[in-house]
């Protein structure tokens, strides 16, 4: 007990001590913590201009796929087919260019579905949506990414799987910068596709409208609706063929409907 | 102590303390880490809450994580142990008001408070366990506006240079 007791008292004389000059040195201390968390705060936002920044200047590269497929572009309808006429299976792909899970279904998937257009079993239509219009900063990628791409399909209908693989290739990233207009328009330019009607396109934002009329009906039709864990209802990428949605994270689900039109 | 209440010996005060400071530091340290390495995903976790503009929510996304680490290292480093306490506090109070209001609004988000965030499913809210959880934090913050003073610390060594210089400014007169 005893000797507690002198513990504390030593404590409290040495606080009374120190309390001499207590002001000066709280006061440069309090400093020094406002000046760390300024710091930290005005270096977390520098970060995020640079990031920004050095998004602005990328360049997507051109990729080319394998060959070039007919190509038709339906303009009332702001949608793609891809692939021979006489196929038997359509495959209609409810895609949006920011989607990272649709950047997984093509990077599994299109080796295989060029194997079939090229063979002429398949043609994919491509439903380009903007789901995810708000994911982006600012917003409005998704929609931008669709009607750039929808243009690029007017003009130059050859050139379209290239413009849509290449984005595929170097998706930005979710609730990113995404790509800018003129940062998508290089990418078309340098595949060859450029001039006034493409611009005007682009410029005009012609198949805005008709993206957004496309994502409503598209979210409003339940036969596209899948149930995952988060719930039942319309998302991307959504594969469809002969009016259902099939699960394409299961191997041999293009090859199954292929046999299945074309029994051997 | 003045207060009446039997509080526990000093020491156990002390050592106390000092692991509520590191807990403190590690709560704050591990939620700015993961933040800095997604700054995406936090964004999104941010304007979740609808309650800024995209250009706000931008400037929070992009403050929070650094200023979370920030904290953490000042706390850790135990320097300006009540002010950093007051500035948790202040964040963590912020945090809890803004789980409660989607609470109250009904938003169905994750908190994004240690990673994640964002739109989930009706069911999958938790904002009781987040609202207790950061309450907890809330509490460790308490204490260390109480009580500042830890073992191990910044605020401690640069104490014990401060008497040296007392007692020689007591000579000096």
């Amino acid at each position: 007990m005893n000797t507690r007791k002198n513990d504390r008292g030593g404590r409290k004389a040495r606080s009374a001590v120190a309390s001499a000059r207590r002001p000066n040195r709280s006061m440069t201390i309090g400093v020094v913590v406002v000046v760390v968390l300024a710091a930290a705060v005005i270096g977390g936002v520098l970060y995020q201009r640079h990031r920004t920044a050095e998004a602005a200047v990328a360049v997507i590269p051109a990729v080319h796929a394998a060959a070039t497929y007919p190509t038709t572009v339906d303009r009332a309808g702001a949608t793609v087919l891809v692939g021979k006429d006489t196929a038997k299976v359509t495959v209609d792909a409810y895609e949006d260019f920011l989607c990272p899970i649709c950047g997984q279904f093509e990077a599994a998937n299109f080796p295989d579905l060029e194997k079939q257009l090229s063979a002429g079993t398949v043609q994919v239509r491509y439903h380009l949506l903007n789901l995810l219009d708000d994911r982006s900063v600012p917003p409005g990628y998704s929609m931008m990414a669709a009607n750039t791409a929808l243009a690029v399909a007017t003009v130059a209908p050859e050139k379209f799987l290239d413009f849509h693989y290449s984005l595929y290739q170097k998706q930005p990233e979710e609730s990113g910068p995404g790509w800018t207009q003129a940062q998508l328009t290089s990418l078309a330019n340098r595949l060859g596709v450029s001039g006034a009607p493409f611009d005007n396109l682009v410029d005009g934002k012609t198949y805005d409208a008709r993206i957004q009329q496309n994502l409503q009906t598209a979210e409003n039709d339940q036969s596209l609706w899948q149930t995952s864990s988060q719930g039942s209802g319309f998302g991307t990428p959504t594969i469809v063929i002969g009016g259902k949605p099939v699960d394409w994270t299961q191997p041999g689900w293009l090859d199954n409907a292929v046999s299945a039109a074309y029994p051997s | 102590m003045r207060t009446g209440i039997r509080l526990p010996p000093p020491r156990v005060l002390d050592i106390l303390g000092l692991l509520v400071r590191l807990g403190l530091a590690a709560v704050w340290l591990v939620s700015g880490a993961i933040k800095v390495a997604d700054p995406g995903q936090f964004y999104t976790a941010v304007q979740a809450y609808q309650l800024f503009g995209p250009g706000v929510a931008s400037l929070i996304s992009a403050a929070v994580p650094f200023l979370e680490l920030g904290l953490g290292l000042l706390v850790l480093l135990g320097l300006g142990t009540r002010l950093v306490a007051v500035v948790s506090a202040l964040l963590l109070l912020a945090y809890i008001a803004g789980v409660a209001q989607s609470w109250a609004r009904g938003l169905t988000i994750d908190c994004g408070c240690f990673g994640g965030g964002g739109q989930v499913a009706a069911g999958q809210t938790h904002y009781g366990q987040e609202i207790l959880r950061d309450t907890g934090f809330l509490l460790m913050a308490g204490w260390l506006v109480l009580r500042p003073k830890t073992p191990v610390s910044l605020d401690r060594w640069l104490t014990t240079g401060r008497q040296l210089d007392g007692k020689r400014e007591h000579e000096h007169p």
